[in-house]
């Protein structure tokens, strides 16, 4: 079952990666992950609105906006998605890296 | 044969995707993106096409079966409307694998023209809104692909097209030259877009069939290849003075009017010389002929009318006139000594770029143009026919691979397209590899494909047969051919790639691991084991891409903090956003607002 709470794909992200992080690791990760997301999330809002002028911060703005797109919904879940795959892609290519420098 | 194992086990997911699309959303939330989004897609499609209230009554009464059935037999139009629903712009990175499967379940979409090419085109991420759009509107447009029947080409038009082909009666006989024939058939006919008058929505725009004479766009082009050349154009302004001449010896012959019975038809026969545009120097002969005959005519017509005994020598009664039709006639008659200059040699596709960039430019300017405006190619009509014949001449190329989809629809992507061999792809493969440094190349070339994958290019990185310490020097250098068009020969010699081998999907996906290579190689110096600390590598990865992602707004920050700080005490949404952990408050809105 693929989330749809993004907090659940970042979760699943780093189960996915499959490597052995620390604590501490892990909550940087999670926050790094959770930034990269929200700015995905705050570009797809201005795209979609045609707006230039929706700060980072102003989820209150956000909201209002977001509810006068349709399309908002599904293109969240999509960007949800694919932010999901790119994620544990780069992960992959990172992995065969190491396995090319050992050879 | 792993592709096609995996093709055909990821097709089945689709299938299964597909299948319970219908009934039930939550059962195919945990299949991949591709899947998901095909689903969205065509759910959305159906509906914009069929209407809500078919789907709903279909999905009431036969269930999926029933609605997979009405699918199948929608019209041309109806499945043209679902494929451009499901060619939007964040479709396109898996469009064309998605349409190979989508074309099972819906048989009508593989019936619009032109699809092979975009169903072989495994990611079209390398293309422009406009340009996917432009595909959109072309595979609407085109002769459909799987019409191979060979019309002969018209002999009056072989000494005009020749002189501009590479290797003459073989070129026109080719593949690439059927669509010059094609295009060039009596009475051809096309599909062209129209708009239906007070009519919105889906039904604003209709296809319909339309007879096109394109003789004079391929005239064009070859008189644009022959360059410039001024004994041509002096020949067409002595042939529209001579032709100016003849109307008025017509008049003068027909004077007092109605003198000479066809005077009307002679008049038409040359205003219609005087009219055409443009006076193409390839059809003077046409023009010599068609002068002289008007002139030998009413010269007889004229002789009719005289006393009989003056017929036997009208000479010298008709002194005014005998001797004008005999200059005039002889001017023309020399005109068809005038050498024309040999075009420069193209090959079909290109003669056919040509021929349609300035057809769409003369459509474009259409109804607006002033007589004599000169029409100009602009860089866009370049480009719509760029991708009409690239798109058109690719599916004929790979007629085998449309036979072979149509027959295993369900499979996402066939391989055997992208490993055809004797292509200009191997061959510029080929001289690559005999350059310093590049020796690499011959053994990565079964990687070097336009569909490679990304998977398939960190397996080549991982067996070594893709270096990565080449990566670069090699993207430097296919993207500069896919760019140019161009690349350089064994010879050192700049020449022409295969423009019909669109490498810049692959570029991109070599620059995507390329980079990421580099990022982490850079990270690397810096450790003093061999062994690459890997998590550390995926945390430094997005630390930097959170790093990039607060950079780019900063300034939106500054700003809520500046709100935040002027804000009365109890603060407003902003002044809570910036002191908790923005991003996470955000995640939890999302949720509560979209997700549940």
């Amino acid at each position: 079952m693929f989330p749809r709470d993004p907090e659940k794909i970042i979760e699943k992200i780093m189960t996915d990666i499959g490597l052995g992080f620390t604590d501490e690791q892990k909550t940087k990760l999670k926050s790094d992950l959770e930034i990269i997301l929200f700015d995905k999330i705050n570009k797809l809002i201005k795209r979609l609105s045609g707006r230039d002028d929706i700060p980072f911060t102003d989820f209150a703005k956000m909201d209002e906006i977001a509810k006068t797109i349709p399309e908002f919904e599904r293109q969240l879940e999509f960007e949800l998605v694919s932010f999901y795959e790119e994620s544990v892609q780069t992960a992959k290519i990172i992995q065969v890296y190491k396995n090319v420098k050992q050879g | 044969m792993a592709d096609i194992k995996q093709a055909n086990t990821e097709s089945r997911n689709v299938a299964r995707g597909l299948d319970s699309a219908y009934l039930d959303r939550d059962a195919v939330s945990a299949a991949p993106r591709e899947i998901r989004e095909i689903n969205q897609g065509v759910l959305d499609a159906i509906v914009a096409v069929l209407g809500q209230d078919t789907v709903d009554e279909v999905s009431k009464t036969g269930g999926e079966p029933l609605l997979r059935e009405t699918l199948a037999t929608t019209t041309d139009e109806k499945a043209d409307a679902i494929l451009r629903s499901l060619l939007k712009p964040h479709f396109r990175s898996w469009a064309g694998s998605a349409i190979n499967n989508i074309a099972a379940h819906f048989p009508a979409i593989m019936r619009i023209p032109g699809i092979g090419r975009i169903s072989g085109a495994a990611d079209l991420s390398g293309y422009e809104q406009d340009e996917i759009e432009e595909m959109v509107r072309t595979m609407s447009l085109v002769i459909p692909a799987y019409e191979l029947e060979v019309p002969p080409l018209d002999p009056a038009l072989t000494p005009i097209l020749q002189p501009a082909l590479k290797n003459g009666a073989t070129d026109i006989n080719s593949h690439d030259g059927y669509f010059i024939r094609k295009d060039l058939e009596a009475g051809h006919e096309e599909n062209i877009e129209e708009t239906v008058p007070g009519a919105t929505g889906p039904n604003a725009r209709r296809i319909v069939r339309r007879p096109i004479d394109n003789r004079p766009y391929y005239q064009w082009a070859v008189d644009q290849l022959r360059g410039g050349n001024n004994a041509e154009v002096e020949a067409l302004n002595t042939l529209r003075d001579l032709a100016q001449r003849t109307e008025s010896l017509v008049r003068v012959a027909d004077n007092p009017t109605g003198k000479i019975a066809n005077a009307a038809n002679y008049i038409a026969t040359v205003q219609g010389v005087l009219t055409t545009t443009p006076l193409i120097f390839g059809n003077m002969r046409n023009y010599v002929t068609t002068l002289r005959g008007v002139i030998g005519g009413v010269t007889r017509d004229l002789i009719a009318t005289l006393p009989t005994e003056q017929q036997k020598n009208p000479d010298s009664a008709l002194i005014d006139f005998i001797p004008e039709a005999k200059e005039i006639s002889g001017e023309l008659a020399k005109l068809l000594a005038v050498k024309p200059s040999a075009p420069q040699k193209v090959d079909p596709m290109n003669l056919r770029m040509l021929a349609m960039a300035r057809r769409y430019a003369v459509e474009r300017v259409g109804a607006r143009a002033r007589p004599g405006q000169p029409v100009e190619v602009t860089q866009q009509d370049r480009k719509r026919a760029f991708i009409r014949v690239v798109m058109e001449h690719m599916t004929v190329e790979d007629r085998d691979l449309q036979e072979a989809t149509l027959k295993r629809a369900a499979s996402i992507v066939d391989v055997s397209m992208w490993t055809a061999k004797g292509t200009l792809l191997d061959q510029m493969l080929d001289e690559l590899d005999a350059r310093p440094g590049f020796n690499f190349v011959k053994k990565a070339k079964g990687v070097l494909r336009p569909g490679t994958s990304e998977e398939q290019i960190l397996e080549a990185v991982q067996k070594g047969t893709l270096p990565i310490a080449k990566l670069g020097m090699l993207i430097e250098e296919l993207r500069d051919v896919a760019i140019s068009g161009q690349h350089t020969n064994a010879a050192g010699k700049k020449v022409d790639f295969d423009q019909q081998t669109n490498i810049g999907p692959l570029v991109l996906r070599l620059q995507r691991a390329e980079r990421v290579y580099r990022t982490i190689t850079e990270l690397d110096k810096g450790q003093k084991s061999p062994e690459l600390p890997t998590t550390e590598a995926i945390l430094k990865h997005f630390a930097d891409k959170a790093e990039a992602a607060k950079k780019s707004s900063d300034d939106a920050l500054a700003k809520a903090k500046e709100a935040a700080e002027q804000a009365p005490a109890g603060g407003n949404a902003i002044t809570t956003a910036v002191k908790k952990n923005i991003p996470t408050m955000v995640l939890h809105w999302l949720l509560k607002r979209f997700i549940h």
